[in-house]
């Protein structure tokens, strides 16, 4: 079993950027945009999903710091 | 009538002359000391001089010309020169002047010695445990420290080791004592004081005792004195790590204020509670500053990805099947020119709804 490799979010998010600027920039033919076009696509989905993690992850810490400075507020 | 000869008249002259010890009062002239051995002086009044000699070891106190002394001796003739001279057995310095005199001639010598250098000083304990207390029990000095030292702090000892602060006995005791606090409490105790209250310059003599000062000088504990009233200024004093004006005095320079000391512990605690309250707000600020810029970097990505996500699907080629057109794939490469297939071969054409798979004829 292959391990599972972190997730990259910048390497990732500049691969997305790369693909769209080279459709603006009409680099690709047919054949090269239906490929870049679907890898464009998981990128994204990607991205999405990992930024919808750390929001989580944020805030959940909001949330803990939130009741550790009350709890001290009450102490004082 | 019996002849002698010189040696015999002088030895026996002398012989005569020892039976009657003497003490004699008078002005010292002539001082003078010869091959570092021999002192010689006389001691005068208004009609009459005497010649007086001792040895240079013998010689315990510093003596100059014009002083008032006491000297207590032999009469004797010089067995060579048959000289008449009183042979010194001991010198006591008389009145003020001659008190002063003899004070300021041993105060420039211990200086030259380095008895009273500021620089050897050594600095008392903040909080004593041992105090050593070197005086009379019966002076009102004795008293007045214990007072001051109850009154300021607790949790200390205070070792009494009695001595006569005036008199004959003064100098012996207070040496003897000094001598015995280094020999058995030089690691055990903090700081001692040597004190005794007010009096004349003739009861306050014992501190202007080379001994005694010597003594001061060479004890191994930090010492505090307070000889006499604050005007009054001995030399073993001045060999002291620190002089206090009174006995009371001493106390408060051994043991600090209870009430000071805790006035200075609250304003410590004041003071560090202040500074963690105004650190814990400082690093609050920063967290919730650095949580809300990552909340603010985690959305604008958020609207970066949709943005390149609209513009990717501007492009999609699969937008263009639905204004009519097709593409038709070979072996799942499009087919961009009519040389890409040969008759026979399985093609692909996508269309917005689907594909259809044909045959070239």
């Amino acid at each position: 079993m292959t391990k599972k490799t972190k997730f990259d979010f910048q390497k990732n998010y500049d691969a997305l950027e790369r693909i769209t600027n080279d459709f603006e920039a009409g680099k690709y033919n047919l054949e090269e945009g239906l490929t870049k076009f679907e890898e464009g696509l998981k990128l994204a989905r990607e991205l999405k999903v990992y930024l919808a993690e750390v929001n989580q992850s944020v805030q959940t810490i909001k949330g803990k710091y939130r009741e550790l400075t009350s709890e001290s507020k009450t102490k004082s | 009538m019996q002849i002698y000869s010189v040696s015999e008249f002088v030895h026996g002259v002398n012989e005569l002359l020892s039976g009657i010890p003497a003490c004699v009062q008078g002005e010292v002239s002539n001082f003078h000391v010869t091959q570092n051995r021999f002192v010689w002086f006389d001691l005068k009044d208004e009609a009459s001089y005497v010649s007086c000699f001792l040895l240079a070891f013998q010689l315990d106190q510093p003596l100059e010309d014009g002083m008032e002394i006491q000297v207590f001796g032999k009469p004797n003739l010089f067995v060579k020169s048959g000289k008449f001279h009183l042979r010194v057995n001991k010198i006591q310095a008389v009145g003020v002047g001659s008190l002063k005199q003899q004070y300021e001639l041993l105060k420039a010598k211990l200086t030259k010695e380095g008895l009273f250098d500021p620089a050897r000083k050594r600095t008392l304990p903040k909080f004593p445990q041992r105090i050593g207390l070197v005086t009379s029990s019966d002076a009102a000095a004795y008293t007045d420290v214990l007072r001051i030292l109850n009154n300021r702090w607790a949790g200390y000892e205070v070792i009494h080791f009695p001595v006569n602060v005036q008199g004959n006995q003064a100098v012996s005791s207070i040496v003897e004592a000094l001598q015995y606090i280094n020999h058995e409490y030089a690691n055990s105790l903090d700081v001692v004081i040597l004190t005794r209250g007010g009096g004349s310059m003739e009861d306050l003599q014992a501190f202007n005792d080379e001994s005694v000062v010597r003594a001061v000088f060479g004890l191994k504990v930090p010492i505090v004195t307070a000889i006499g009233h604050e005007r009054d200024e001995t030399l073993a004093e001045f060999a002291a790590d620190q002089r206090a004006a009174t006995p009371s005095n001493a106390a408060e320079l051994v043991v600090p204020d209870k009430r000071d000391v805790l006035t200075q512990i609250h304003t410590m605690l004041n003071g560090q509670a202040q500074s963690l309250d105004h650190q814990y707000k400082h690093v609050s600020e920063r967290v919730s500053t650095a949580v809300l810029v990552l909340s603010q970097h985690i959305k604008q990505y958020d609207q970066n990805v949709d943005q390149l996500l609209a513009l990717l699907h501007s492009y999609n080629p699969k937008q263009i099947l639905k204004r009519g057109y097709s593409i038709t794939q070979f072996k799942n490469k499009v087919i961009t020119k009519r040389a890409q297939v040969t008759l026979g071969d399985q093609i692909e054409t996508i269309f917005q709804d689907g594909i259809i798979k044909s045959k070239v004829l």
